[in-house]
C-alpha cells in the first residue's frame, strides 16, 4: 500500500471495526517513534465509540508535552486488509493544527509485521495473510 | 470530589501527581467542570488543553472507585504543536 507523504511524514488509511460497525480512519500517521496506536476522538464515535466510565485511562507523556487518552480493545483494525483482532486503541482529541486521523505506533507496526520502504513510499507486511 | 459529584464526568485539573511502577498517583486535584457524557467531557478537555497548555487536565468518572490513569512514555509527534508543522 502506498505511503501518502505530507509536512515529510508518512500517512495510511486504517480500518477499524468495533461491534458490526467498520469505518475508514483518513491521514493516519505511521509513527515509528510512537509505542502505541492512538485514534482521534471524533473519528471513534462513527463507530459508536465514546469515552465510558469503565474505561482505562491513560496519560502519553513525551518531549514536550503531555496528554490523556482512554483505552478501548477493538474487533479489528486494519492497513489494506492486514489487521489484528482484538487490539487495544487509545482514543484521544488529536488537536494539532492539520488533519490527523490517528497515530499508527509501534505495538500495530511489529505485531502486524510491517515493512516500511521509505524510498518507494509503502507499507507491505510479511507472512501470510491474516483472515478479518 | 466522589461524594460533591456522584455518578457525573468531570474535568479536573492535576494539581500534585507522583510517578509510580507506570502509573499516575494523582494526589490533589480541583474539578473545573461537569459535563454530560463522555464526548462532552473530552471536548471540554480538549479546549481547556489549548486555552491552557501548560495545565494538566485530566477526564474522570465519578463512579470509577480509584483514581487510577497509567503513564506511558511516548517519542514521536506528541507533544508538537500545531504551528511546528503547519508553518
Amino acid at each position: 500500500m502506498r505511503l501518502t507523504s505530507r509536512h515529510e511524514l508518512a500517512f495510511v488509511t486504517a480500518t477499524l471495526t468495533y461491534r458490526g460497525t467498520t469505518i475508514e480512519i483518513p491521514d493516519v500517521l505511521v509513527d515509528t517513534g510512537a509505542a502505541s496506536t492512538v485514534i482521534d476522538a471524533d473519528h471513534a464515535a462513527k463507530a459508536s465509540i465514546y469515552l465510558e466510565p469503565t474505561d482505562r485511562l491513560r496519560r502519553l507523556r513525551g518531549v514536550g508535552g503531555h496528554e490523556h487518552v482512554f483505552v478501548r480493545k477493538i474487533d479489528w483494525f486494519a492497513i489494506d486488509g492486514r489487521g489484528l483482532d482484538g487490539f487495544e486503541i487509545e482514543m484521544g482529541e488529536l488537536d494539532y493544527g492539520f488533519q490527523l486521523g490517528g497515530i499508527l505506533g509501534m505495538d500495530f507496526l511489529r505485531a502486524a509485521g510491517a515493512i516500511l520502504d521509505l524510498g518507494a513510499l509503502t507499507i507491505e507486511f510479511a507472512g501470510p495473510q491474516a483472515p478479518p | 470530589m466522589r461524594d460533591a459529584h456522584p455518578d457525573q464526568w468531570l474535568v479536573i485539573e492535576v494539581l500534585d501527581a507522583r510517578p509510580q511502577d507506570d502509573v499516575r498517583i494523582i494526589d490533589r486535584v480541583s474539578v473545573i467542570d461537569v459535563c454530560d457524557g463522555g464526548r462532552a467531557t473530552m471536548k471540554r478537555y480538549a479546549e481547556l488543553r489549548r486555552l491552557h497548555p501548560h495545565r494538566e487536565f485530566c477526564f474522570v468518572h465519578t463512579s470509577m472507585t480509584e483514581l487510577k490513569i497509567e503513564e506511558r512514555l511516548w517519542l514521536g509527534l506528541r507533544g508538537l504543536r500545531a504551528t511546528d508543522l503547519s508553518a
